[in-house]
């Protein structure tokens, strides 16, 4: 019988085929991954590859020469924007396209078609996708577009960058795929402006959401009005400022009468909502300082800049160097949209840290019935608009999520998501977000800025997320403004849940830009903002959301003291690591721990904290020992007060406010445990604390900082470790200038010497390519960790024939 | 000599598909050793180890080669997603013998046919 082996010969053949040709579980196709010809061997970069390209296309206008140096940073040499915007969206691609993508993707909630409706017990369905749908970044980009079109200049951008991306991915064969779309068995799609929207509004989302509001509310009903202002406070007595303390204001503009008070404030019945969603990482700030040539030793400003952001591989940033007869621009882009976003021309420079101002607050929404269809408004029943998410899931049917829209916004949160109660109840998100804003026109005109004048309307229309944008010239100006559109807010508006049957609960108007905190060439001769508050309560309008402290106190006493300071100063301050917290701190636990009552190895551990210099050097055990005792005696502290009966998670009050209330007044009400009988003084909470920490550091075998700590630069897909980098022995945390913590800190590092040449020092954790097979994935992750730079090298118009270039793309009019 | 010759088939069957992969599918290969079996009348056992051995024999120079020119940067990685160690070799070996697999029976199917019709 011939047949019987032809058919097993086929079948095991074809089978085979086509087994390795499917994701099996977690596994990519086997055979197709594993292929010289379309597998990940094809991203294996030869290191002595050559990124020389000679680029025809009819979209182009003229010619366009690409430098890349050494560290394969392109020096775009263009002669209009519309060839800038091109090349720009050509090499993003080129060099970073998965990120692109993947990250869009994350941000329009269509994870679900790469990963399928759940990953092991995550249910990326929920917890991701219907979540940014629902929270309207699709809607908010939406939005942006409209009025993005209306700017000439920015539609021309976007239109070019949109057909430079697609012009690479056009000469794209699947073989080529970046390997992430290899593991993940899936093709990249055509880019459009809605997907560089899309990144605008998940920086948006990372850097101005604030989702603590049900949270606070869960603790406000815990402890009360009272409590809550004490452990809420508007203002910290170490506060530091951005805008001096006692500064007076001359405003156009007064704050609205609110329209009820803490105390009345209308929050929901207890035991009614719990959610526990992923939020941004609270300290998504930065740090960014200018000081005047009046402080510097060559007269002229240094404007240095760090922003903090997860820690991730590929970077955030992309950088390079755009040059055309109107302006010569050098600093970080993000692959995802056009413009320099952070960095410098021949004139000015400017940097940015985040503002930390609350602009997402939450209503509750009345319905009339279960079909949601009316909600009550001001006393009158209104009627619900509808908007359809279809969420496509991959090997399952669609998900269609209808979300409800009102007044207010979307209904983020009601019966069908996120609420476990069963009364229906149901909030909107009021997201400033969602109104149209045009972001790219700040940066697009911040990249031709010549003077203060030119920064000023630049930022003037930046809407969202609040930024501090500080600038310096060439000319000796040095500035600073906190910009965004404000709402006007009466005090603790937006901290808790708010009625949203009320139309007195709203926003009531802008703050009127003008009105805006700023500082213009002050007589302290330097700004610097550290996501602190910008002012003391001189400014009458309520600024809400979480401020940072510490990072303020220690870079303005520094800047204070510092004279003829030069950039390498500057390399020392941003990297510096010392502990102002635990200066303040310290002595308080050294005054209050009974060294009788100590277990031996608290004893050890005390003597380490007695002797440590207050740096988080990356081989100090003190600042391992300190952060570990003081987490333990603020938990402790709090836990009692805080802990609800029903567990439903509250916000927990800052550092600093624990620290200054047991500063004050050692019997803090807080101390004493409620849940025992006995009353606990602070002298046996901070025994206890310690000898709590040392029986979990008694397993630890290296308690030096940086091995403890052990920073990482994680591939955007957490899991696939062998793509990070781990165990980076790096110094520095929170509430450091240096604010590395495991995987999230400085993301960029800039400092800008005003000078006639502009010298400028730069360095970031990663490399300019996405791609983990190739050589220039993570190069630069060694010198920053190690606190390096390096100089970045402003290319002019005859450097062609340099030995700096070691690659030229070429572009031209087809 | 068959199965030198239906080994050596295969072998510029595979590297062709190689040179042409912008346009052509990962499996093409196997089409590649399929053809090479039906072009050789053999034992089934033989065909398959023709077919193995050429697909392999190509997937593992090219693999090397791949490596090596990116000095172990990437199958480093790739070896410790899969969770076999850190020694890039072991990818090109995995590769060899994935490709092979295939090939093997891929070619014994065209042997089959040959001899069945």
């Amino acid at each position: 019988m011939r047949v019987v082996p032809l058919l097993i010969a086929s079948v095991a053949t074809v089978g085979l085929i086509v087994a390795m040709n499917s994701s099996i579980g977690p596994l990519p196709p086997l055979g197709k991954i594993l292929s010289p010809s379309h597998g990940f061997w094809k991203n294996a970069e030869p290191v002595d590859m050559s990124y020389a390209l000679d680029i025809k296309s009819d979209m182009l206008q003229d010619k366009v020469e690409v430098y890349l140096d050494e560290r394969v940073v392109p020096h775009i040499f263009a002669q209009n924007d519309h060839d800038v915007a091109f090349v720009q969206g050509y090499l993003h691609a080129r060099f970073r396209l998965w990120q692109m993508e993947f990250q869009t993707h994350a941000a329009a909630g269509r994870l679900c078609e790469i990963f399928g409706e759940k990953v092991g017990e995550n249910s990326v369905l929920e917890l991701r996708d219907r979540k940014f749908r629902r929270m309207g970044m699709v809607y908010g980009a939406e939005q942006a577009l409209t009025k993005m079109k209306d700017d000439p200049e920015v539609e021309a951008a976007m239109n070019a960058y949109t057909a430079g991306v697609n012009a690479y991915l056009e000469q794209l064969s699947a073989d080529n795929y970046p390997v992430e779309y290899k593991l993940l068995n899936y093709a990249p799609e055509k880019w459009t402006n809605l997907k560089t929207a899309l990144f605008l509004k998940y920086m948006s989302y990372d850097l101005a959401a604030d989702l603590d509001d049900f949270e606070t509310t869960n603790l406000f009903q815990q402890v009360g009005a009272a409590n809550y202002k004490l452990m809420f406070p508007v203002n910290h007595d170490s506060l530091d400022p951005i805008l001096p303390k006692g500064t007076p204001f001359a405003l156009s503009s007064t704050p609205p009468v609110a329209a009820t008070t803490l105390d009345s404030m209308h929050t929901p019945a207890a035991g009614s909502v719990a959610y526990q969603l992923e939020k941004p990482d609270p300290d998504n700030g930065s740090n960014n300082w200018v000081v005047a040539g009046s402080k510097t030793q060559s007269g002229r400003p240094i404007l240095c800049n760090d922003p903090h952001l997860g820690l991730n591989l590929p970077s955030l940033w992309f950088e390079m160097q755009v040059h055309t007869p109107s302006y010569n621009a050098y600093g970080v882009s993000f692959p995802g949209t056009p413009a320099v976003i952070i960095g410098f021309n021949d004139s000015i420079s400017w940097g940015v840290t985040n503002a930390m101002r609350d602009v997402m607050d939450f209503y509750e929404v009345q319905f009339k019935d279960s079909t949601m269809n009316e909600y009550l408004y001001n006393g009158v029943w209104e009627k619900t608009k509808w908007r359809q998410e279809t969420i496509r899931i991959r090997g399952k049917a669609d998900y269609v999520d209808k979300i409800a829209m009102t007044h207010w916004g979307p209904v983020m949160f009601d019966a069908t998501y996120g609420s476990t109660a069963s009364d229906g109840r149901a909030y909107a998100i009021r997201w400033k977000a969602h109104d149209p804003s045009n972001e790219l026109h700040t940066f697009y005109r911040l990249n031709r800025a010549k003077n203060y004048s030119d920064y000023l309307d630049a930022i003037s229309t930046f809407s969202c997320p609040g930024q501090n944008f500080i600038f310096a010239s060439k000319s000796n100006d040095i500035a600073w403004w906190q910009q965004a559109d404000f709402p006007a807010k009466w005090r603790y508006q937006g901290d808790l849940l708010m009625n949203g049957t009320d139309s007195t609960n709203k926003w009531l108007f802008q703050i009127p830009q003008p009105d805006n905190i700023h500082m213009l060439n002050p007589e302290q001769g330097f700004v610097a903002t550290a996501n602190q508050l910008p002012a003391d309560t001189l400014y009458p309008f309520y600024l809400g959301g979480r401020h940072d402290m510490y990072r303020g106190v220690i870079i303005n006493r520094k800047l204070r003291a510092m004279n003829g300071i030069t950039p390498m100063d500057m390399q020392a301050m941003q990297t510096d690591n010392y502990n102002v917290f635990a200066e303040m701190a310290r002595p308080l636990l050294l005054n209050y721990v009974q060294e009788e009552k100590l277990e031996s190895y608290a004893k050890l551990l005390l003597d380490d904290v007695r002797r440590w210099n207050l740096r988080a050097d990356p081989d100090e055990k003190g600042q391992t020992i300190f952060t570990g005792w003081w987490r333990a005696l603020s938990d402790t502290i709090w836990k009692d007060n805080l802990v609800r009966p029903d567990k439903k998670p509250v916000v927990w009050p800052q550092d600093p406010t624990l620290l200054e209330a047991l500063l004050r007044d050692s019997a803090f009400y807080a101390v004493d445990n409620i849940a025992t009988p006995q009353k606990e003084t602070l002298l046996e909470m901070v025994t206890a604390s310690l000898n709590h920490t040392a029986e979990k550091l008694k397993t630890v075998p290296n308690l030096a900082w940086g091995a403890y700590k052990a920073t990482r630069v994680n591939h955007l897909l957490k899991t696939i470790t062998p793509f990070s980098r781990l165990n980076l022995n790096v110094g520095g945390g929170d509430k450091i200038i240096n604010a590395t913590k495991e995987d999230h800190g400085p993301s960029w590092r800039m400092i800008v010497h005003m000078t006639n040449e502009t010298e400028a020092y730069i360095v970031y954790p990663g490399g300019q390519s996405g791609n983990p097979g190739s050589k220039y994935y993570d190069t630069f992750v060694e010198s920053w960790a190690k606190g390096q730079y390096y100089k970045a090298w402003l290319m002019k118009s005859g450097d062609g024939q340099s030995d700096k270039v070691k690659w030229k793309m070429t572009f031209s009019k087809s | 000599m068959k199965f030198v010759a239906s080994f050596v088939l295969t072998a510029l069957f595979t590297y062709a598909t190689f040179l042409f992969s912008q346009a052509l599918p990962w499996w093409a290969f196997a089409v590649g050793a399929f053809v090479a079996g039906v072009s050789v009348s053999q034992k089934a056992f033989v065909a398959w180890l023709a077919g193995f051995a050429g697909v392999a024999l190509v997937w593992l120079v090219l693999t090397y080669m791949a490596n090596d020119a990116n000095e172990g940067v990437l199958a480093k990685r790739m070896v410790q997603v899969f969770k076999m160690g850190t020694s890039p070799v072991v990818m090109v070996l995995m590769s060899a013998l994935v490709g092979g697999l295939v090939g093997g029976f891929a070619c014994m199917t065209g042997t089959a046919l040959r001899r069945r019709v």
